[in-house]
């Protein structure tokens, strides 16, 4: 059998991993600390089988970080906490499968078989192919596309057929390149077609054409967005295309973050499933947890009971993040989280008391935002905490830190009118 | 006379932040500081009566926009003159034109430094 990996966020043994005990299947267990702090621990397994239960909101950055490892490795994410939305954005980052909970054996078996089988073909399929047109390699797929291309509206039906697919500017503008030249063979009544090949990597567009002087074609490659990407012969040229498929970070990011429209929050609840809406309840246990724990580390002012009132902001913040639209919260929540997990032991000890008053601020704060939202569904702006929970942040990083340079940071300006 | 600070916003946190900011004001007795979690509460309590000297207001609430508490404010003549300013993270042209023509004095943006909110305040006061 492959090399299987089990990522984990939760140090009770899982169903499958039982399961594969049971059938003597090895796999190696990582926990998603370690694996988000070193992803080559990664390196030369086949199928990672990710199961989040509170780090969920990790799931596309660990998926990214994978696949940019080793793209062949087949990833199966697996959550009790997953909804549609994680699901999506799961697949989307690069994630291959995606087991619902709960699992039986045989399904587990049948779908390891079924990467195995995958597997094999992915490493045995490439071979080489002695009908190869690109010039870049041989070692492509046995498929290949042929454009016959005699005038104008069949170069319009080759780059039709491809503009669909341009996952980038880049791709885009190689497509445009490609149909210029194919413009000027047409013009200089040059037979030829342009073939297309791919292997794992990437995409190649090759023309073959009846023989013309390379210079004309180099002259034009070395002005344009293909030259770090052409070879050419007296009969061809190929131009290779990155397979990347189109992401979403290609936005720029002010405009993948804003959020233009204003959900009230009985437009929310009542768009919203309520196997989402429930969450709510483990909200406000956290809630309660939370304040027994400030009010313990009120009196005791210890590193444990701080420790846990960070954990239990973390588990806030991932139970937020599964609310779909709250992520910038969940962020926000997680900032602190981290500050708390950070601070040394000086600023703790200088800044106990204000410390205290903070995190009863913040559980009033986020127990005001729940009920507003999901109990009396009173709120005009669902999103009407999320900056102010971030610049709380900060605000409370300046004041703990009165010394250190933050004091300098260009931040809180003001305008009169 | 103690001059009267109205700080208005949802979040417990930030009028506590706030607080802190201008506690060496509030130690010198030249303001006093009252704040408010609940817009509608504050909006009430003007109606009946109560007085300030400077309004300092959050613009996303849960319940009522800050611009639209302002401009209720400001509808009223007992407070047309009062200078009100806004404390938010919002930061858009669009929203600066609106509080213009409301006539707010002018806009704070969040996360502040201590020291910008205790210099708006006495500018705006008066205060040296």
């Amino acid at each position: 059998m492959k090399n299987i990996a089990v990522i984990g966020d939760n140090k009770k043994p899982k169903f499958f991993e039982s399961v594969f005990k049971q059938e003597s299947i090895e796999y190696d267990k990582f926990n998603v600390k370690d694996i988000l702090d070193n992803i080559q621990k990664l390196e030369g397994f086949d199928v990672v089988f990710l199961n989040l239960e509170h780090n969920i909101k990790d799931i596309t950055n660990i998926i990214k970080n994978i696949k940019n490892l080793d793209k062949n490795i087949i990833i199966v994410v697996t959550s009790p906490n997953f909804t549609g939305n994680h699901i999506n954005k799961a697949i989307s980052s690069g994630a291959d499968d995606f087991l619902k909970q709960p699992i039986n054996k045989s399904m587990i078996l049948k779908k390891v078989s079924n990467y195995k089988t995958l597997l094999d073909f992915r490493k045995n399929r490439i071979h080489e192919n002695e009908s190869f047109y690109n010039l870049f390699t041989d070692k492509i797929f046995s498929r290949n596309t042929r454009f016959n291309i005699n005038k104008e509206d069949d170069l319009s039906e080759f780059w039709e057929y491809f503009i669909l697919n341009a996952s980038s500017e880049d791709s885009l503008c190689k497509l445009n390149f490609i149909f210029s030249i194919g413009e000027w063979l047409i013009r200089n009544n040059n037979k030829f077609f342009i073939v297309s090949e791919e292997d794992r990597e990437y995409y190649y567009l090759t023309f073959k054409y009846t023989p013309i002087p390379q210079t004309v074609i180099h002259n034009l490659i070395i002005k344009s967005c293909v030259k770090e990407s052409a070879k050419m012969d007296d009969f061809r040229l190929s131009i290779k295309f990155n397979k990347t498929t189109q992401q979403e970070t290609q936005l720029p990011q002010d405009i993948k973050e804003e959020k233009t429209t204003t959900i009230s929050a009985k437009e929310f609840v009542d768009s919203t499933p309520l196997e989402i809406t429930t969450k709510m309840d483990a909200l406000e246990d956290i809630e309660e947890a939370l304040t027994v724990k400030i009010n313990q580390f009120s009196s005791n002012k210890d590193r444990e009971t701080l420790k846990a009132i960070g954990e239990l902001f973390k588990e806030y913040a991932s139970t937020v993040f599964l609310m779909n639209e709250f992520d910038k919260l969940s962020e926000a929540i997680d900032k602190i989280a981290e500050y708390i997990e950070n601070a040394d032991e000086e600023t703790i000890d200088e800044n106990a008391d204000l410390i205290v008053s903070v995190f009863y601020s913040l559980v009033d704060d986020l127990i005001k935002w729940r009920t507003g939202i999901f109990v009396n569904q009173e709120t005009s702006d669902i999103h009407y905490l999320d900056n102010s929970m971030i610049a709380s942040c900060l605000q409370i990083e300046h004041l703990l830190n009165k010394n250190s340079s933050n004091q300098d940071n260009d931040y809180g300006d003001v305008e009169f009118f | 006379m103690l001059k009267k600070v109205v700080f208005v916003d949802d979040s417990k946190t930030v009028l506590m932040t706030a607080e802190l900011a201008v506690k060496p004001l509030v130690e010198q007795q030249v303001i006093d500081i009252i704040t408010y979690d609940d817009a509608t509460k504050f909006l009430s309590d003007v109606e009946n009566d109560f007085s300030f000297d400077l309004l300092i207001t959050d613009v996303n609430m849960p319940n009522i926009n800050g611009l639209e508490m302002a401009k209720q404010i400001k509808s009223n003549p007992k407070f047309m003159a009062k200078p009100i300013l806004a404390l938010t993270t919002e930061n858009s042209p669009e929203l600066k034109t609106i509080a213009k023509e409301i006539g707010l004095t002018g806009w704070i943006t969040k996360p502040f430094k201590p020291q910008t909110l205790e210099k708006a305040i006495k500018r705006v006061l008066r205060i040296r």
